[in-house]
């Protein structure tokens, strides 16, 4: 079981690793996000999952991000200076093309049964630490409550997005780019945002 | 662009303002805002704006109070706190609560450069006026002194997001070292406050690589606190938004604070030294000072 889990945690970090050999170039053009390096050490060790899963979460997302790369090709490339205009019609074609290639997804999908439960007690256990009265206080700041999500529904346009805590953040696995992790009350859910859809979710991430 | 009677009227607002402050330059018979700015030629001359894209009338008045100062201050670039557009981003919300109040000023040259606050969605990033070329963080040398910005995406704080941070902070040589993005770490407002949070993970790195003033949002208030570890944080989330009577006046770390009206704030620095004006919507200078910036001990 120890073995298995330095596996996982190797796994992560060849996953992390991989990430980092993006060069900065300085200077006159803008540095930007995608120079940052990353480091095993902003992952976090809270919580431990069980065997295989967070490895198996990371494939679901994978699995996703190939099948909405696959549609995106189908799509007229939005040009680099694209007008919100041009822009909100190829997120709306990108989510109604992603949405309808995901038919059949139900809650549970991406983030499987264990995962779910890893989910659960991570968040509880950052709760729980010492900085939990904070963690809870940036969590619940602009968090919409009593918001009816469901998969593949387009991310309401007038809801404000939760504040993800850093050390939330730091604790779950890390996602590709345009997917984020966000809080619609208690339930975390996976957006794709640049299609605005909700992948999948988590219910009861923590007492409100 | 102008598509509906309630955006017709808004540009109205800034028009006239527009045509106001133009008529008052000429005949002097009311008298400009006051600004206590040093005005040289060479400095580097920003404003600071941010919780402003409502689309209401405030908002226009607030523009059309920009526009004023603008009149006899040629900033020259503008940095967004977030909260960029509040509610619906159609299309048209883009025109509306953005490129028609700020039009003078967009035509006039000012260069706008935006971080995103918890209302405003991912796209934002790509709509070219706010000049983010894609990114949600990203640094960029100023137009004039030795100047560095860095935009920072605080509602999703990531790990690699800090990792970047701290590489550029290291990686700069500018002598100014200024932050900007929407949550304050230090607040004295009651609808949010101070991140405590964000600050755990931020202040460190300001304080290590002499980052000398921030600027945030978030709490719709005007608000400079006092030197906290050396540096100077700003609220300016009052750009549109407005939430009366929210500044607690007894709170310790306030050095000035407004929550009677909308506020943005002009700055302007030269060689060691930032000269600040924060301009209420209805063009009284309500805060004014000189920063002086922080330097490796």
């Amino acid at each position: 079981m120890r073995h298995s889990q330095t596996l996982v945690v190797a796994a992560l970090a060849a996953i992390v690793v991989a990430g980092c050999e993006k060069k900065t170039a300085r200077e006159e053009a803008p540095v930007t996000a995608k120079t940052a390096p990353e480091t095993v050490a902003q992952q976090s060790s809270i919580g431990t999952p069980g065997e295989g899963v967070v490895t198996e979460f990371n494939h679901r997302v994978e699995e996703y991000v190939a099948l909405r790369k696959q549609l995106s090709g189908t799509l007229k490339k939005v040009p680099d200076k694209a007008s919100p205009k041009e822009t909100d019609a190829y997120q709306r074609a990108l989510l109604a093309l992603v949405a309808k290639a995901r038919t059949d997804a139900k809650q549970g999908d991406v983030f499987q049964p264990e995962m779910q439960k890893f989910v659960r007690g991570l968040i509880r256990s950052v709760l729980a630490g010492p900085d939990g009265p904070k963690i809870r206080g940036s969590l619940m700041d602009e968090n919409p409550m009593g918001v009816k999500i469901a998969v593949n529904d387009r991310y309401p346009d007038t809801i404000p997005m939760s504040t993800m805590p850093p050390d939330v953040l730091a604790a779950l696995p890390k996602l590709p780019e345009n997917l984020e992790y966000r809080f619609v009350g208690n339930r975390l859910i996976l957006l794709d945002v640049e299609a605005h859809l909700v992948v999948d979710f988590v219910d009861n991430t923590f007492d409100v | 662009m102008i598509r509906s009677p309630k955006s017709l009227a808004l540009a109205f607002i800034v028009a006239f303002g527009t045509l106001a402050s133009g008529w008052q330059t000429a005949t002097e018979k009311v008298a400009a805002i006051p600004l206590t700015m040093p005005n040289k030629a060479g400095s580097l001359k920003f404003g600071v704006l941010g919780d402003f894209g409502t689309g209401e009338p405030e908002q226009y008045q607030m523009a059309a109070t920009m526009v004023r100062v603008y009149q006899s201050f040629k900033l020259e670039l503008m940095i967004l706190v977030g909260d960029n557009l509040y509610g619906s981003e159609r299309p048209q919300d883009f025109d509306l609560k953005f490129a028609i109040p700020y039009k003078p000023l967009l035509d006039g040259g000012v260069v706008f450069k935006a971080s995103l606050g918890n209302h405003d969605a991912r796209e934002q990033r790509t709509y070219p006026p706010f000049n983010m070329k894609g990114e949600l963080y990203y640094s960029f040398k100023a137009p004039a002194q030795n100047v560095r910005f860095f935009a920072l995406e605080s509602t999703y704080m990531e790990p690699q997001q800090l990792v970047w941070f701290e590489k550029e902070l290291k990686g700069s040589n500018e002598d100014w070292k200024i932050a900007f993005f929407h949550h304050p770490l230090y607040s004295s407002a009651g609808r949010h406050g101070s991140d405590l949070q964000l600050r755990n993970r931020l202040e460190p790195l300001l304080v290590a690589y002499n980052v000398s003033v921030a600027f945030t949002g978030h709490d719709h208030v005007y608000e400079r606190i006092k030197p906290q570890k050396d540096i100077t944080y700003f609220v300016t989330g009052s750009g549109g938004k407005l939430a009366p009577g929210d500044l607690d006046k007894s709170s310790p770390i306030m050095a000035k604070g407004l929550d009677t009206e909308q506020a943005f704030l002009i700055a302007e620095i030269i060689g060691d030294e930032m000269t600040f004006n924060a301009i209420s919507r209805s063009g009284k200078v309500i805060d004014s000072g000189t920063i002086t910036r922080r330097k490796a001990k």
